[in-house]
């Protein structure tokens, strides 16, 4: 009986991440109507939009293939393969562990999304594929940030793999390093290229200028688009966890403390994307690439710093 | 606890310097250029606490981070340019030229033996990375306001060299330099004017051009 409990003791981090992730969303949302003066929709929406969504039946076009079947669901599953490799709290290490995963788990995002742009070219749907057009150029830039934040966060404490080298940084290390705010702004600005929130993409808005992400799933329905929603919340929630270590990087390896200051930093990330919703309009597409080299600038930045500089 | 302090200094010199860089307006690059004035200003506190370096302190941000910006708005007002800073190397190219000498300067500092001790190995090449963006925005942007800006930047550069190798003496002749560096903005502001007033523009690159159609005209 000990065992059970300590095995779920264990896996209390992706415990919390299958079943809350849905949560941040309508955090966000109440973020936005608190800004605008409404009253705003129901904290848990997204877990009834789901629930209604898996219940409706599904309805494929004759245009598609396989892939447009198989894109949900492969998205869904790297989510939670992500989540396995990171455990943000309580000093658990992760199930899956291995030197160099950061790289791994980086191109599991973009397995995914590699998934996600072929199928929506596979409804054959010129809309769909402006939308695949965008995602993929704006990718590009967000993986070379995403991927210089990693290799300095590695360089920075030292371990290889990704649930080390974030659980390296606590507050005994370093208190507010420089160098991870530089890589936490960085990873901030991916998250929400990532996430299709403001700056990059409106997830409001359904105007065919300007979506990027919304547009590509619109052939979607039922249960699939159930996976869908909820392999999205469940990859913000894994960029949100990110950033939380960095951030408040309180680590005193007592589950039972850890999880509420984990919670309470993640609900303050979502209430910092709800805030950058409610003041910012999105960036014109020329500006997009701007701010995304920004963010690798940033974390390069930091990797030069780190390298050459000592860091402390 | 200096050295951090000094260090968060640095790196908020690396973004101004990425901003003026990235930023498409004037007015924008104005407020990078004051807000770096003010941050280079409070470097030699990290390491020279007194009356006379805080004395020092505040002539430098008065001068750096609200006269000069002051006077080159006014120039801007008075030329009533287009906004935009029209660059010849566009924003993404100039971000990226800033990335790749930012690298090129970490690893020659790296060999570098200053034979004395210094608060923080960033100090260095923060320093000559803003001398860099300086005399990149004289060469890559059109302007003849953009160019006084990157004039200016590349003054502070020299300033946080001397800052970041502590050299005690350096305030004297700093002193004498920002007098220069006053006079500069003073006249280039006036020069500007009459720049405008000759050609209708303060493009440099059209100078000659111009110069030429207005003798034609004139005789």
């Amino acid at each position: 009986m000990d065992k059970k409990i300590d095995f779920i003791f264990d896996q209390l981090p992706f415990l919390t991440a299958i079943a809350l992730a849905p949560l941040l969303s309508g955090l966000i949302n109440r973020t936005k109507a608190f800004y605008a003066g409404r009253k705003g929709q129901p904290l848990f929406q997204q877990y009834y939009d789901i629930s209604k969504l898996l219940k409706k039946g599904t309805l494929y076009s004759r245009t598609t293939s396989w892939v447009f079947r198989v894109s949900p669901l492969l998205s869904l599953s790297v989510c939670l393969t992500a989540i396995m490799f990171f455990y943000p709290f309580g000093g658990v290490s992760s199930p899956v562990s291995f030197a160099g995963d950061f790289i791994f788990v980086a191109y599991l995002f973009a397995l995914s999304r590699f998934f996600v742009i072929i199928a929506a070219m596979d409804t054959g749907s010129s809309f769909e594929g402006m939308g695949a057009s965008r995602e993929a150029f704006f990718a590009f830039f967000a993986e070379a940030a995403l991927f210089l934040s990693f290799i300095a966060i590695s360089c920075f404490s030292r371990v290889p793999s990704l649930n080390t080298m974030f659980s390296a940084i606590h507050l005994s290390v370093q208190f507010f390093s420089p160098y991870m705010l530089l890589v936490a702004v960085a990873l901030f600005i991916v998250m929400l290229a990532e996430n299709c929130r403001v700056p990059v993409d409106d997830p409001n808005t359904h105007l065919e200028l300007t979506m990027i992400h919304e547009v590509m799933v619109l052939d979607y329905g039922g249960p699939d688009f159930a996976f869908i929603l909820y392999a999205s919340a469940l990859k913000l929630w894994f960029f949100a966890s990110m950033i939380v270590t960095l951030l408040f990087p309180v680590k005193t390896g007592n589950l039972l403390i850890d999880l509420p200051l984990f919670l309470s930093g993640i609900f303050l990330v979502a209430f910092a994307i709800g805030t950058v919703e409610s003041i910012m309009a999105r960036f014109r597409f020329e500006k997009v690439q701007r701010l995304l080299i920004f963010a690798a600038v940033l974390s390069a930045m930091s990797l030069l710093m780190i390298s050459f500089g000592g860091g402390r | 606890m200096n050295a951090e302090l000094f260090d968060a200094l640095m790196i908020m010199m690396f973004i101004s310097n990425f901003g003026l860089l990235s930023s498409s307006r004037i007015l924008a690059c104005v407020s990078f250029l004051a807000f770096q004035g003010i941050i280079s200003s409070i470097v030699p506190l990290t390491h020279s606490m007194g009356l006379a370096p805080l004395l020092f302190c505040v002539v430098i941000m008065l001068l750096k981070g609200f006269i000069f910006p002051w006077l080159i708005r006014r120039a801007l007002s008075a030329v009533s340019a287009k906004r935009e800073v029209e660059p010849i190397v566009g924003y993404t190219a100039s971000i990226l030229t800033g990335l790749l000498a930012l690298i090129i300067i970490f690893i020659c500092c790296r060999g570098i033996n200053f034979n004395r001790e210094i608060l923080s190995p960033i100090g260095v090449p923060a320093a000559i990375f803003t001398i860099f963006t300086g005399l990149f925005l004289i060469v890559a942007r059109v302007k003849a306001l953009t160019q006084v800006i990157g004039y200016v930047v590349f003054e502070n550069g020299i300033y946080l060299l001397g800052a970041s190798l502590m050299i005690e003496q350096g305030f004297l002749v700093e002193l004498g330099i920002i007098l220069d560096l006053l006079g500069f903005v003073l006249i280039a502001g006036i020069v500007t004017f009459h720049i405008n007033r000759a050609f209708d523009h303060i493009d440099t690159d059209n100078l000659l051009a111009s110069e030429a159609e207005t003798v034609k005209t004139k005789t």
